[in-house]
């Protein structure tokens, strides 16, 4: 290679280099910000579970059309990714759960951010609505329409359950492809629920009592009410909280995936350099050469 | 004269968190009135004041939109 490609090589390498950079630091801030919001959210997701199970096992809740299970119907999923790329695999490891999912065909979609959009674009699947652009900071009215779009297609009967995939944030280095089955309710899989939502280190991660003990509830006003007005509200809120996961863990993903990249430009540089070195010295060493050959021929 | 542990919570932030006398929250079949050792109870709430007795004496109030009540083993937790 020419001592100039080399040299330009090395310049465009030491820019990318400056955009990863910039690029971690910008994610870094995300990251914080959206993991405070993620564990911030979980004690009231918990307490928000622990009223849902407990209803839902209460004895006028398990005949509650949103509890009762179906063995008839086609699959809700509800896909939950970031609109943008970049962010090492937390999309690609949602569309792979995905991907075996939709095999059977009786699977249909509700796709949340660009990826997901997209994915269900390109695989033809039957996606309702295409919800892009939500904003870092999630707020409970951004969710509104998509729990009111699952119910609405809930109801209708032709669906026998409805799912939410989406990226669990563990830590900055980990997170995991989740599938959550919201709708029927199943009080043993929202202990379950219950039970993992714990982060693994940390704060919040102390142990949580146990939420075994099912107590005799008074229900006021009568228990189709509470169970009627609750249960949309509480089902909104399980969506909104894979979505503040996922967002979570789309910020720690992008900021390892540019802390990688930047910390391989500098690899790159450093090799690039030796070459550039060896390359003008070999032209250095060639031109003296000729210089002394030409002098020694002069000379004889 | 014993207390109730009340949890009072927000999506994005915790609101409440520590020992009252008794808190009064406007149920949607009327306002109620939780003290210690209150029956297990969930009950859904309407727009209204959440008023909180605490043991100093103090009071303070919340207002809501909407929200959750849940009662058991003389722990409260309101989710708005």
């Amino acid at each position: 290679m020419a001592l100039k490609q080399v040299k330009s090589k090395i310049v465009a390498t030491k820019k990318t280099g400056q955009v990863t950079k910039a690029m971690e630091a910008v994610s870094a801030v995300k990251m914080r910000k959206s993991q405070e919001k993620a564990l911030q959210g979980r004690p009231y997701v918990r307490s928000a579970l622990r009223i849902l199970a407990r209803l839902a096992s209460s004895r006028d809740g398990l005949a509650h059309p949103f509890v009762v299970p179906k063995s008839e119907g086609k699959r809700l999923l509800v896909v939950i990714t970031s609109d943008k790329g970049l962010a090492g695999s937390v999309n690609s490891a949602v569309l792979k759960l995905v991907d075996e999912l939709v095999k059977d065909k009786d699977v249909e979609v509700i796709p949340v951010g660009r990826k997901a959009v997209d994915y269900a674009n390109r695989m033809e699947l039957v996606s309702h609505g295409a919800y892009t652009n939500i904003s870092d900071d999630v707020k409970v009215p951004d969710v509104t329409e998509i729990a009111r779009s699952v119910f609405s297609l809930y109801k209708d009967g032709r669906y026998k359950s409805v799912e939410v995939v989406y990226q669990n944030f563990l830590s900055t280095f980990e997170q995991a492809p989740t599938r959550r089955r919201i709708l029927p309710l199943d009080p043993a899989e929202l202990h379950f629920v219950l039970q993992s939502i714990r982060p693994k280190t940390g704060r919040y991660s102390e142990a949580e009592e146990s939420t075994d003990n099912v107590a005799d509830y008074l229900i006021e006003p009568s228990p189709e009410i509470v169970l009627d007005t609750l249960m949309p509200q509480l089902i909104e809120i399980m969506i909104y909280h894979s979505l503040i996961e996922s967002k979570a863990s789309e910020h720690s993903a992008r900021m390892v995936a540019m802390k990688n990249a930047t910390d391989k430009t500098k690899e790159v540089i450093k090799s690039l350099t030796i070459k550039y070195n060896k390359e003008r010295q070999a032209a250095i060493t060639a031109e003296v050469s000729e210089i002394t050959a030409g002098a020694a021929a002069v000379s004889t | 004269m014993k207390l109730l542990n009340l949890t009072i919570a927000r999506v994005d932030m915790p609101v409440f968190d520590g020992e009252a006398i008794s808190v009064t929250v406007p149920g949607t079949a009327g306002d109620m009135t939780l003290l210690a050792d209150h029956t297990p109870i969930i009950s859904p709430l309407k727009a209204g004041t959440i008023l909180i007795k605490k043991e100093n004496g103090e009071q303070e109030s919340i207002s809501i939109d909407s929200g959750v009540l849940e009662m058991n083993d003389n722990h409260a937790t309101i989710l708005i």
